[in-house]
């Protein structure tokens, strides 16, 4: 976060000297190669928040959810793949608006749901977009420090086998 | 830089893996001055292991290489090892190209410590089974040893890396010098009863590993300590638990003041004296700067791992030798083998399923070879050795979103069955058509010619992934698992990372390119003991029989150096 802020400065700072070229993400400066705008970087982040909503638990990782989110995006999804998620997240956005909703946010909880299944029964891209997006929120949670330690029986350094314990 | 400057040395070792390292901890143990070259960078123990510490959530991708190298690297994307934690470990497709005729995953690791850094630390001794099996079998050449001459450089080795194992008194792989084992888990127990009722010759075992499991003198000395079951040994171990040439030969060597270890070197070839009929040294290129040099020594171990000791032979051309050093009888670079991977058996048992296991441990299961061994029965040539490996993990599900997904990652319903997988380890018979050999025209950055590959399967191994699959499909069957699925996955040679051969030991100079000591037969100062002199390949996994090879040719060397035969 503290990168992010600073290169936010930065790019801040820049704008008073220079005419930045068109900037869809400012807030996001590092993700800035998949040309997603600020708001549908936000609309990824709430939906993740919905599909799983870890609320008070302290789920201690070095990147938030969405820095690991946009991060597995930008590195580990082929271009094709990218550009579907892409789709997929406008065709969101577009259902939202003809649905009238104004912010996803702000929707409760069941109209939340009802938004997400209609994505899971979307066209294909939709259908990528929704489930990368709850993969990579599963996997940040599932490999947190409170996940492995609380939920999984992780142990950094075992010290020791045993073949046959009663469970 | 190694501190003689006028470049001239007693022995000059070619690659700092886990044979090379071998030859040199034991030339300098016995005070012969050393140049150990190394094409890549140094890593030195501790120090160069950027990820041994990490925890699963520091890595930025949670241990995923990006899309865009692996796209670049295809070859090495397909090793199991190349994650984000050991990446850095292992050459890139687009450093160090080379040429597929025939689909060759070639997997390196071109650093100090070579591919010992992240092996998968499995060491199982050859048996006489194994060493008659050409001559019994009729392919290749007969080997020139027998187990009898190699048991006590196994024990020897042994002694210095820490082998952890059973004493289980099998003919097909001998007893060694083990520490204690770690504990098997209840379902290996129980498939151990189920294979002893139901097969006279088959046995299921812990499979001997290269971790030390109870201190003893020589490993306080190497500063090396117990394993503690991390899983986590290809980044380099914190506590030296596994053996690898950085913790244990590079830095022992260092002690006796004998070493000069030289990093970024690439050898472009064995110098060789028409007048002596010996080679003279080496002509390196800095891989840095490019430039080229010349170094000297009275004997010469080549050690580059098995395809680029071919190479550099085979580059290594003079009036004397015009189709490679040594190669008077035109097998060099030939009769290449290595291991079949592609099968696997896999299913679920529901048995103990009030038992689990904990903790850590850097091992498996072992069924050894029981196809062909006492007699050739089967409508193949050899066998199959076979890991057997058994899980349990909690039962957890992924299903719904919101809060229902939420409670159910986080309330595990108990544990799912056991997960049980049977691997298949193929001996590939060494053929004339398997071969590897240099581009005429197209050379690496160092301008040295790229490898072409021309290695396959052949039918023999098709009909044993046909057998491993019916027998193993049986004995899961009896051994009350259930879902049993086979799987090939056809992946190409070398994935295995155990390819060998090319510079064959043999009796015969006409057949082979090194005698019984692993010396050239032309060419007697010149030795090589890496996976390129293995005449046939078994089944086991092959290091330890690397490094007991090099240390009896070492000690060879030695003798020959002393009385001045050499």
């Amino acid at each position: 976060m503290k990168r992010r802020q600073a290169l936010q400065s930065l790019a801040i700072l820049g704008a008073g000297l220079t005419i930045l070229p068109s900037c869809r993400t400012k807030k996001y400066p590092e993700y800035r190669a998949l040309g997603l705008k600020e708001d549908q970087i936000e609309l990824v982040d709430q939906v993740a928040t919905a599909v799983l909503p870890v609320g008070q638990l302290p789920v201690e990782t070095p990147e938030s959810r969405l820095d690991f989110i946009m991060t597995m995006l930008r590195d580990c999804t082929s271009p094709e793949d990218q550009s579907r998620y892409k789709n997929g997240l406008e065709a969101f956005q577009s259902y939202l608006k003809d649905q009238f909703h104004p912010s996803f946010s702000t929707l409760n909880q069941r109209d939340q749901m009802k938004a997400l299944a209609y994505l899971q029964e979307g066209d294909k891209d939709q259908q990528l977009f929704y489930e990368h997006t709850r993969r990579w929120a599963i996997q940040h949670f599932t490999t947190s420090s409170y996940y492995l330690t609380n939920v999984l029986d992780f142990h950094f350094v075992p010290g020791h086998f045993y073949g046959c314990v009663v469970i | 830089m190694g501190n003689n400057t006028d470049h001239h040395f007693e022995a000059i070792v070619i690659g700092a893996g886990m044979s090379g390292g071998w030859a040199a901890k034991e030339l300098c143990d016995h005070g012969i001055k050393t140049l150990l070259l190394e094409r890549g960078r140094n890593v030195e123990h501790l120090k160069d292991y950027p990820t041994t510490n990490m925890q699963p959530w520091e890595f930025p991708h949670r241990g995923n290489i990006p899309y865009a190298v692996s796209e670049a690297n295809p070859v090495v994307s397909r090793c199991y090892a190349f994650r984000e934690d050991a990446a850095h470990f292992f050459v890139k497709d687009t450093e160090h190209p080379y040429i597929q005729d025939q689909p060759f995953d070639w997997i390196r690791g071109y650093q100090v410590g070579g591919k010992s850094i992240m092996w998968a630390r499995q060491v199982q001794r050859w048996s006489n089974f194994d060493f008659e099996g050409p001559a019994r079998d009729g392919f290749a050449v007969d080997w020139p040893i027998r187990y009898e001459d190699l048991a006590p450089w196994y024990t020897h080795v042994e002694k210095f890396i820490g082998v952890s194992g059973n004493k289980d008194g099998l003919d097909v792989l001998p007893d060694g010098d083990f520490l204690p084992p770690f504990e098997m888990s209840c379902v290996e127990t129980h498939f151990q009863d189920v294979i002893r009722n139901n097969y006279a010759d088959r046995h299921l075992i812990y499979a001997r590993c290269a971790h030390i499991t109870e201190m003893r003198d020589v490993f306080r000395k190497q500063g090396r300590t117990l394993c503690q079951g991390r899983n986590l040994c290809q980044r380099g171990c914190p506590y030296g638990g596994y053996f690898n040439a950085n913790s244990t030969l590079i830095p022992w060597a260092q002690r006796t003041g004998n070493l000069s270890l030289q990093p970024h070197t690439v050898v472009q070839s064995i110098l060789y004296d028409d007048q002596s009929g010996k080679a003279t040294g080496v002509r390196v290129i800095n891989a840095l700067t490019k430039e080229t040099t010349e170094y000297y020594a009275k004997i010469i171990f080549v050690n580059a791992a098995t395809l680029n000791t071919n190479l550099i032979l085979l580059n290594s051309t003079s009036g004397r030798f015009p189709n490679g050093l040594g190669n008077d009888s035109g097998v060099l670079g030939k009769y290449v083998a290595f291991h079949n991977y592609r099968a696997h058996v896999q299913g679920i048992y529901e048995g103990h399923q009030q038992f689990r296991t904990d903790g850590g441990r850097p091992t498996s299961g072992y069924v050894p070879r029981f196809r062909n061994v006492y007699r050739q029965e089967m409508d193949f040539l050899r066998g199959y050795a076979t890991g057997f490996y058994s899980s349990k993990h909690k039962a957890i599900s992924h299903r719904g979103m919101g809060p229902e997904l939420l409670d159910h990652l986080t309330h595990p319903t108990g544990y799912g069955p056991w997960q049980v997988s049977a691997g298949m380890m193929g001996e590939t018979i060494p053929k004339v058509t398997n071969f590897v050999r240099l581009d005429e025209a197209r050379t690496d950055e160092w301008g040295v010619p790229l490898l072409r590959m021309n290695i396959s399967h052949d039918d023999n191994d098709e009909r044993m992934i046909q057998d491993f699959f019916e027998q193993f499909s049986e004995m899961f069957a009896k051994a009350g698992f259930n879902q049993v699925t086979t799987h090939d996955s056809g992946q190409a040679p070398g994935l295995d990372i155990h390819e060998m051969g090319g510079v064959r030991m043999g009796r015969d100079p006409q057949t082979s390119m090194l005698n019984q000591w692993n010396q050239m037969h032309a060419c007697p100062n010149v030795y090589v003991t890496d996976g390129a002199c293995m005449t046939s390949v078994s089944t086991q996994n092959p290091s330890l029989t690397f490094m007991a090879l090099t240390a009896r040719a070492a000690n060879h060397a030695i003798d020959q150096l002393k009385e001045g035969a050499i």
